[in-house]
């Protein structure tokens, strides 16, 4: 039992035995009450006292009581021992030097360093966190109060809070918040500095692989060799009791994950970095007193679109709103007399530091998503999160949603793409990235929710974030069609064109469409890939195809085009999968044209290939009144005629008969897989 | 071989009958009387440039200028073309109907816009340029007001004070002015200024008379086209091309008559 006696028993024994002549046996130990450092010992064992300076009091069975901080102790006969005079008191003196008692050890997660702390030393600390504890705390009561300077009292916060954290994230200070797991009592402390003071006992993890010390083995953190390499021989300090064993494993439990990091050499899984730092900083250890990341996950909503450990402080982790199976969006028109079926859409985030606070507030609770307009922020996506549930997470949510540099997120739209279905299961594909930020209202189309337009050479999409993020959620996003997304935007478009039966979509601003028709035209001429389309690409298209309309009146020139179109569609018809009706229309214009007798049977195949493409009885009709060189409207039976005139083996039926009124919705083209 | 000199024998025939096609011009004297006509005051001051972002918000102080209510048109633009004998611009397009009159040039290379402000200066011994991007931000937003639009409300209202969707460009002042009796500032053509771009010029502008970068790959276009939605056409939008402009792609012409440009007068 002698091993679990704190140091400074085991020598006020040692001091015993040398006193009375004997050896004495603890038989148990026990604190008395926390924090006023008395001890209770039980021995067992005959005393044959000589009392020198020490005055003794005995009762039997013995029991010593030790005070850790005088370095003095009365001993008390209680049970009236015959051999000991009843009552006696014996006051007994420790004759040597006092010692420093050393009251904790903490662990900085930075640095990967144990610290043994003397009360003067936490004290110190416990007061360099204060500010930041306190600020926090200030604006969590300034959020559940009810006074009538609330708002102000938010603000005033805030902007302090903000004030000491934003240089924790950036300047040259940004690495300096300490993340401290301590031993006894509070487990997490925050300093905003890395100072500490160089006169403390410490023993880095590193150090322990070079000693072989081995402090930490078979999953166990010894706390006997913590505490020997610690101080080693220095006999100016002492252990108190109350860092145990118990203590040791239950901090190894933990937070097993961070002290094995170095240790053990293997992949680090907890994000040591400043910002995780910081993330586990607001998620709430400064609020709750015990914090827990090993067993502890943040569910962001009932489906539990994404948990998050945070002793793995991924510190982008990517959420889906409302979850990972999305959400069926149905639009009514701008009329409001017709639902436009969007399928299901998912929007994907990647939250950090407050974002994720805010995050955390999910489940039941009202997000609010904005573009940031100033100077820094312009394009970036903002998140404010208040649960009316959760006070102490809504708390956290509100507090840093506002903090500038913090509360940025990026994400992801994504939608339900049939065409990459494997099985019945949902596979959610990227078609455009948050970023951007269009000036002024978007005008009617807009007010639908989701509206697409092509502004400063790109598709951009502004979306009311509640028709994809669910209930609750308000504010407006404006993504960014990138050029890697071009492929999937234009199946998006199609799959809702064709799900719409290929009538007018109101979400996409007609210059939007004209231009997405102007690229996809250029794409069934020439051997390019949308994805590889750049800005220049892209306006190349637009000016390609002016020059293809202003040459077209020219038979040599036209020639020329045709080959070109008959070339490449020859062998990459599958291009023409997900063009719309206006480009079929325009394909066929142009290859209904007369020229040259040579390509006049290619020009024949190839109006039959883009007919194979044709879905439905409504599309056909659709190609037809489209079937001019600007994708103007056209008169239908006109251009049948055209096409019938053309083809030297017409009949309707051949073509249509097979085709369905309407084509399927929300599922793979099925034709031409 | 013998088919491509079949071609460019067409294309020559063809070209050469576009050339005969007339194209109505004015005379100096009433090119010039209509240029200084439809010159607009605008009182100089200080003003915030940008709203954010890459376009970064920072004052700028500008003198007083005059600057054209109007893009330059193909009727004035042709006018100078035959006074300085020079080929019509766009020839491809003398067939379309909204390539003549009062429709806005299309210039695919800045220095054709530059060149026709140069002439102006030459003829009449006026400070006729380009605008700087400043000055054109300035006047588009009616000596600086926070406005999106260059319209007479500084909103859209598509079909009656911006032009309605068009695979072509309008007429120039068919739509209000904005306040400051400025047409077509947001819409129908972009519009070339002086300015080198540079992503982040706004970052470290002059505050006085900003001339833009003092070298750089691409020219600024401010306004917006019909090509674009019309969401596009913010005052603070800021595009970018190659000053002189591919003319082919594959062998096949690239036309674009999208870039157009207006005169200012410098004091």
């Amino acid at each position: 039992m002698d091993q679990l006696l704190p140091t400074v028993i085991q020598q006020k024994l040692q001091q015993l035995n040398r006193t009375t002549g004997r050896q004495w046996a603890v038989n148990h130990y026990k604190d008395s009450k926390p924090g006023d450092k008395k001890y209770i010992v039980d021995v067992f064992g005959e005393l044959i006292g000589s009392e020198h300076n020490q005055s003794w009091r005995f009762n039997l069975p013995y029991e010593v009581f030790l005070l850790e901080s005088s370095a003095s102790c009365d001993i008390i006969n209680a049970a009236n021992d015959p051999q000991i005079e009843p009552n006696k008191q014996y006051h007994f003196t420790n004759t040597d030097p006092v010692k420093k008692i050393l009251i904790d050890i903490i662990f900085i997660t930075n640095s990967q360093t144990f610290y043994a702390l003397e009360h003067s030393d936490k004290q110190a600390i416990e007061n360099a966190g204060m500010p930041l504890k306190q600020t926090i705390s200030k604006l969590v009561n300034a959020i559940n109060s009810k006074r009538n300077t609330r708002q102000q009292d938010i603000k005033s916060s805030k902007h302090q809070l903000q004030t000491l954290i934003l240089p924790l994230i950036n300047g040259p200070n940004s690495n300096s918040l300490t993340e401290i797991i301590s031993f006894v009592g509070k487990k997490w402390l925050y300093l905003p500095n890395d100072d500490l003071p160089s006169s403390l006992h410490s023993y880095p993890l590193t150090r322990d692989i070079e000693n072989r010390a081995k402090i930490m083995t078979h999953h166990k953190l010894d706390i006997e060799k913590l505490k020997h390499q610690l101080v080693k021989h220095e006999t100016a300090f002492t252990w108190a009791s109350n860092i145990t064993q118990a203590h040791a494993d239950e901090l190894y439990q933990q937070h097993c994950d961070i002290l094995n990091i170095t240790n053990s050499h293997k992949k680090q899984i907890v994000n040591m970095s400043a910002d995780a730092r910081l993330m586990r900083y607001l998620f709430g250890t400064e609020i709750s007193s015990n914090f827990y990341p090993h067993h502890r996950h943040v569910a962001f909503s009932i489906d539990a679109v994404a948990k998050f450990s945070l002793a793995q402080a991924t510190l982008t982790s990517q959420v889906y709103l409302p979850s990972q199976q999305g959400w069926h969006v149905q639009l009514p028109t701008a009329n409001r007399q017709r639902t436009i079926d969007l399928g299901y859409l998912r929007a994907g985030f990647e939250f950090n530091l407050s974002g994720f606070a805010g995050c955390s507030a999910l489940a039941n609770a009202k997000l609010h998503f904005s573009m940031g307009k100033t100077n820094k922020n312009a394009g970036k996506l903002f998140v404010k999160g208040i649960n009316d549930i959760d006070k102490t997470i809504s708390a956290q949510a509100d507090a840093f949603a506002g903090i500038e540099m913090g509360c940025a997120t990026c994400g992801n739209l994504a939608w339900d793409n049939p065409e990459t279905r494997e099985d019945d299961n949902k596979n959610f594909k990227e078609f455009a990235n948050v970023g951007y930020q269009l000036a002024g209202d978007l005008g009617l189309g807009a007010q639908a929710g989701f509206y697409i337009t092509f502004t400063n050479g790109k598709f951009r999409i502004r979306l009311n974030a509640g028709i994809v993020c669910g209930f609750g959620v308000n504010g407006v996003i404006d993504y960014t069609v990138d050029v890697h997304h071009l492929n999937e935007f234009v199946m998006f478009v199609y799959h809702k064109i064709k799900d719409y039966n290929f009538g007018y979509l109101g979400f996409i601003d007609k210059n939007a469409f004209n231009i997405l028709s102007d690229i996809l035209t250029f794409y069934a001429f020439f051997n390019v890939q949308l994805d590889q389309l750049a800005h220049t690409g892209i306006e190349q298209a637009i000016t390609w195809y002016n020059g293809l309309k202003q040459n077209w009146h020219s038979p040599q020139l036209r020639q020329q085009y045709l080959e070109q179109l008959i070339q490449h569609l020859r062998s990459n018809a599958h291009k023409l999968k997900f063009t719309p009706p206006e480009v079929k229309g325009r394909l066929l214009y142009l290859l209904t044209e007369k020229a040259s007798s040579t390509i006049e049977q290619s020009q024949r195949q190839i109006i039959l290939k883009i007919l194979d493409y044709l879905q439905s009885i409504k599309d056909y009709d659709q190609v037809l009144k489209y079937m001019s060189i600007d994708g103007h409207r056209t008169d239908q039976q006109h251009a049948e005629d055209r096409l019938q005139h053309f083809l030297a083996d017409w009949s309707k039926n051949k073509f249509i008969v097979k085709l369905p009124n309407k084509a399927l919705i929300n599922t793979a083209v099925k034709r031409h897989t | 071989m013998l088919y491509k000199l079949f071609i460019s024998l067409f294309i020559f025939i063809t070209q050469s009958h576009i050339l005969c096609a007339k194209a109505a011009t004015l005379t100096k004297p009433q090119l010039i009387q209509q240029t200084l006509r439809h010159m607009v005051f605008v009182k100089g001051g200080s003003f915030i440039m940008g709203n954010g972002g890459n376009n970064y918000k920072h004052r700028v102080i500008l003198d007083n200028f005059y600057i054209n209510k109007y893009t330059t048109t193909y009727l004035e633009y042709d006018t100078y073309s035959k006074l300085t004998h020079k080929p019509l611009i766009q020839q491809m397009l003398l067939f379309m109907h909204w390539r003549h009159g009062g429709f806005p040039v299309g210039t695919s290379d800045w220095q054709q816009a530059k060149a026709y402000c140069r002439w102006l200066r030459q003829q009449t011994g006026l400070a006729f340029d380009l605008p700087t991007e400043a000055q054109w931000e300035y006047a588009a937003r009616s000596r600086g007001k926070q406005v999106n639009y260059a319209t007479n409300t500084g909103k859209l209202n598509i079909g009656v004070n911006y032009p309605n969707y068009s695979t072509h460009p309008q007429k120039v002042g068919l739509y209000p002015p904005n306040p400051l009796g400025l047409y077509d500032m947001s819409g129908n053509v972009n519009e070339w200024v002086n300015d080198w771009y540079d992503l982040n010029y706004y970052n470290h502008s002059q505050l006085l008379n900003p001339q833009g970068p003092t070298t750089g790959k691409e020219k600024v276009l401010r306004g917006d086209s019909y090509l674009e939605s019309p969401q596009g056409s913010s005052v603070y939008m800021r595009f970018h091309d190659r000053p002189k402009a591919k003319r082919q792609f594959h062998g096949m012409p690239l036309i674009n008559y999208a870039y157009g440009f207006r005169c200012v007068i410098n004091q």
